[in-house]
């Protein structure tokens, strides 16, 4: 791949994700899998673990997919991946195929963070050469909006409602990247779609990174976080400009970089929005206007706070 | 004639070790043998039992021994803690590692059989060094009953363990067997039996001083030059010497150390499983091994030679991934083997593999086969012929490692094949054929080869391998239908399904199951072209004429064929049947065996608790018609629990005198 123009993209890399397929309008499913597939120009081979994403390009007798694509069962998205890989390096070993490919497994929040969580860190830390691509769009939407380990705290999903005695959900989300990070893996990032370019970056730097990758990419779900399905790029915008969602990259578990955007904002040369802004753009969180949740808003900024502050002490700034 | 033996000792004391030894040793001199450890968790320093059968003749009972002909002590401190003596058969005698006479040792037991007695950790000690009493026990057997001769013995333990121990300690541990069969005190004598001493040196011992250098083949280390030349020289020195002169002995051998050695270390596996596939030189049994089942399996595995193995250790399922893993470190396989990180993990990893185009097996029991649950019907769903290993064991709860049914008949509904063995060589057997049918155009199924956990997995029983090469033709290669890794014509597998599309998908999956049953009666008729041995969709035994006829499966119909036998010898007219292919369900074989029949029992080695045992309801609709029998369900077995001749013997007296019910339990108060 020579450069990164739009036109290049456009040329250079096959359609590997036909139109056609069965997701909401606003997704960012398809937007955040075309970009990371256009990382790489050798032949791909996809699989997918249990979720929107599977169900909206596989349904019989219409599948979505101009590669090789399979779908086994939720939880294990990373060994289904994993068993790709592990066919080819055998059949490469004994001369039966000269071919050259790569493996990538997409999943959303659960599939990763929770029910997938085992077989990804055994993935990882067994050393398959793959790239394992999270939607984080931050509860299990495919059945219906339940609260996930990715889910932020005072979000109201279908099994942490708001009500009059709660707020929503009460735990802050894991941080899966940094836990990914400290399989001291070749590459692990964060991503969001409107960073296309930065995206992109990643998805080449993990496909060709030799080992396992991990990209985890903000995805904003119009349905499930309630905004407009016109709104998802400035939403993601948005993420990304109140910290909720760092972009970032690690090598190794060790060396950590702020990506462009994430650094403009360390320098103070772009504003670091409150998270207020945030919570006040999606319907999952309007709750969080009412006064009597405002400690627990402030208790959310800190937090947020103090999680940036990390990162930055990890990007050496 | 079977000999039944049991061991005593304590966990960690070499127990296990001596009866394998003894049970190789008699393979390789012409036996059969059944040997096995007492089955269950194991702990060091707590009394443990082994157990051997040996006989002329294949064995065919697997339970436990009860009736002991000879009781082996290896551990003093066991008597009069443990009932040694009890079930001892009428003439049967006890050997135990004694420090007093016969006559003290029958006192401190408390019973009047005949007793034999050997200071096997004193022999140990001054002749090893530390107090390791297997080779010193099996001399003073072979003294008192030579179920091999003593030169035997010598041989296959110095073939056994040349190039696993140092042939310094291969040398001490021939003098112990030596000086233990000099000086086991026999009932009712009290005299050292010296004079003895030159004993006629195995033709193995012998040979070696003939032939400078000879590369062995030690299972799972690949070829290794020995420097045998060294031991005839040492063996020399031994006989006739050792009495008199010990410590010069001992002296020189420091003096003096054997060359060669060290290279062999590096790499060889260590003293473990015994499971073993190389040939002894000293074997009179051409190619057949001393193998447990678990062995059996991983050798088959292995001539094969599979792309692609993934698995996740689980008791007593353990032995095939390990031995596995050993040919992959040695490069006796080119498998790509993976250590997944749970069952769940295992399964998916195979199923994608296959599908993308590597032929992959894996092995799993119980809790891991309920753990890849999930996946069972997905694997089958997408047609991915890929195999696995069943060590039968039952699932929890309550938690119990042993073995009944209950794991595979969870599987019973996914959509796949199931095989069962009786016996170690069939488990091997299976495992060669069944990629044939699994792989089939007709079938592409994945398959199950079930094997008994502890009964079958961890016995060592004698078998016939055949020719690597053979196999290899025999499995043929992997030729996949629509690989994921062909890029250049994509696919895509395993799409989301309407209520339109399930069904008709769900039912290709059963012409599928059909064909099944046609294909696997060809590939065991060719499979009897290259090995002589002739499997059926059901076996029988002495059906024909038979009153009632008993349906099991797995390593129970090896021991009702002793019940029948029995039986029959009272005048019952009786026989016994196994599906060996389960599913596809042999309904018409089935039938056939039931009709006309007085009575059909099932033995169900698992029970739909509320209900009835899975195969029951199949065998009854199997037989319904016009001649049906009546029928009766035996739960029998469920968690290890050990069923014996005399049970089954008495399963069907019960029903010939109609006292059975619809469904019944052995052993179980009602």
């Amino acid at each position: 791949m020579t450069g990164l123009t739009l036109k290049e993209l456009s040329t250079d890399i096959p359609v590997r994700l036909a139109s056609g397929h069965r997701l909401c309008a606003g997704c960012a499913e398809s937007i955040i899998a075309r970009q990371i597939l256009m990382g790489t120009e050798k032949d791909v081979c996809v699989s997918v673990s249990t979720g929107c994403f599977e169900v909206s390009t596989t349904i019989f007798p219409y599948s979505s997919w101009n590669v090789p694509m399979v779908h086994t069962a939720f939880g294990n998205g990373a060994a289904g991946c994993a068993g790709l890989e592990t066919a080819y390096r055998s059949l490469k070993r004994q001369g039966k195929t000269d071919k050259d490919i790569r493996f990538v497994n997409f999943a959303g929040d659960g599939a990763t963070y929770d029910i997938g969580f085992q077989a990804l860190s055994g993935a990882m830390e067994r050393g398959h050469n793959m790239l394992f691509v999270c939607f984080n769009n931050e509860a299990y939407m495919n059945t219906g909006i339940q609260r996930s380990s990715a889910t932020e705290r005072g979000a109201s999903t279908t099994t942490s409602w708001n009500g009059s005695n709660s707020y929503g959900k009460a735990e802050y989300p894991k941080d899966m990247t940094a836990i990914m990070a400290e399989h001291h893996i070749p590459f692990a990032a964060q991503t969001a779609p409107h960073a296309w370019r930065d995206m992109v970056e990643k998805a080449r730097k993990a496909f060709e990174c030799g080992g396992p990758a991990f990209i985890n990419a903000l995805s904003p779900c119009p349905r499930g976080w309630r905004f407009a399905s016109s709104d998802t790029i400035e939403i993601s915008k948005l993420g990304v400009a109140a910290c909720i969602w760092p972009l970032y990259e690690v090598e190794y578990g060790t060396d950590y970089a702020l990506s462009p955007e994430s650094r403009r904002i360390a320098d103070g040369k772009v504003e670091k929005r409150p998270v207020i802004d945030w919570f006040e753009s999606q319907g999952r969180f309007k709750h969080l206007k009412d006064e009597r949740w405002a400690d627990v808003v402030e208790e959310i900024q800190k937090e947020t706070d103090r999680r940036w502050n990390i990162l930055l002490k990890k990007c050496g700034l | 004639m079977d000999t039944e033996i049991c061991w005593h000792g304590r966990g960690g004391q070499g127990v296990v070790t001596a009866n394998e030894i003894l049970a190789e040793s008699a393979i390789y001199s012409g036996k059969y043998v059944k040997a096995f450890p007492e089955f269950g968790p194991e702990r060091m320093g707590a009394p443990i039992r082994a157990f051997a059968r040996i006989s002329d003749g294949p064995v065919r009972v697997h339970t436990q021994v009860y009736e002991p002909d000879i009781v082996i002590v290896i551990d003093p401190t066991l008597i009069g803690k443990v009932d040694v003596v009890r079930g001892l058969k009428k003439g049967g005698f006890v050997l135990a590692n004694y420090e007093g006479t016969p006559a003290e040792l029958q006192k401190a037991i408390g019973t009047t059989v005949e007793c034999h007695a050997v200071k096997a950790s004193k022999i140990a000690i001054e002749e090893i060094g530390k107090n390791m009493v297997n080779t010193a026990m099996l001399g003073a057997l072979v003294k008192i009953r030579p179920i091999i001769s003593f030169s035997e013995m010598e041989d296959h333990i110095t073939d056994k363990f040349t190039g696993k121990l140092s042939d310094k300690m291969i040398v001490k541990n021939l003098a112990a067997l030596k000086r233990a069969y000099e000086e086991v005190q026999r009932d009712g004598q009290s005299s050292r039996l010296q004079g003895h001493g030159h004993r006629e040196q195995g033709r193995r011992a012998r040979q070696l001083r003939e032939i400078p250098h000879r590369g062995l083949e030690v299972h799972g280390a690949g070829r290794r030059q020995v420097d045998l030349h060294r031991l005839p020289l040492l063996l020399g020195l031994l006989s006739g010497q050792l009495h008199h002169s010990r410590e010069r002995a001992a002296r020189r051998l420091q003096d003096h150390p054997l060359q060669g050695v060290r290279d062999l270390r590096q790499g060889l596996p260590q003293e473990g499983h015994h499971h073993e596939g190389g040939h002894r030189m000293t074997s009179k049994v051409g190619n057949d091994i001393a193998v447990n089942g678990d062995g059996a399996v991983a050798l088959a595995w292995k001539q094969i030679n599979p792309d692609v193995v993934a698995a996740y250790p689980i008791t007593p399922q353990t032995i095939i991934v390990e031995d596995f893993a050993r040919y992959v470190a040695n490069a006796e396989v080119t498998t790509e083997f993976i250590d997944v990180e749970s069952e769940h993990s295992a399964l998916t990893l195979c199923t994608t593999s296959c599908a993308a185009g590597a032929r992959t097996f894996t092995a799993t029991a119980s809790q891991g086969l309920a753990y890849m649950w999930e996946m069972l019907p997905i694997t089958a769903a997408m047609r991915t012929p890929l195999m696995m290993a069943v060590a039968n064991r039952t699932v929890s709860g309550p938690i119990n490692i042993n073995n009944d049914h209950g794991d595979v008949m969870s599987a019973r509904d996914t959509g796949w094949l199931s095989l069962f063995s009786e016996n170690v060589q069939e488990a091997y057997d299976m495992s060669i054929v069944a990629p044939r049918i699994a792989e089939d155009p007709g079938v592409q199924l994945p398959v199950l080869v079930n094997l008994d956990g502890f009964i079958l997995t961890h016995a060592i029983e004698r078998m016939t391998p055949l020719e690597s090469s053979a196999v290899r033709e025999f499995v043929g290669p992997f030729t996949p239908l629509h690989p994921l890794l062909d890029t250049d014509h994509p696919v895509t597998h395993n799409l989301m399904d309407g209520p339109m599309f399930y069904f008709p998908h769900k039912y290709q999956m059963v012409k599928a199951m059909e064909n099944a049953l046609g294909v696997a009666e060809d590939v065991f008729a060719e499979f009897r072209g290259i090995s002589g041995r002739e499997y059926h969709l059901v076996e029988e035994y002495m059906c024909d004429d038979a009153e009632y006829v008993a349906i099991v499966l797995g390593s129970s119909f090896g021991t009702m064929k002793q019940a029948v036998d029995n039986l029959r010898e009272e005048g019952m007219k009786v026989g016994v049947a196994m599906p060996r292919v389960y599913r596809p369900w042999p309904a018409r074989g089935i039938a056939e065996i039931c009709k006309g029949k007085k009575a059909v029992i099932v033995m169900d080695r698992h029970l739909s608790t509320g209900a009835y045992g899975p195969m029951f309801p199949e065998v009854c609709a199997a037989a319904c018609g016009a001649e049906m029998p009546s029928m009766y369900d035996f739960i029998y077995g469920l968690g290890g629990a050990d069923t014996m001749v005399s049970d089954f013997m008495s399963v069907y007296k019960m029903v010939e005198a109609g006292a059975a019910k619809t469904v019944n339990f052995v052993g179980v108060n009602e």
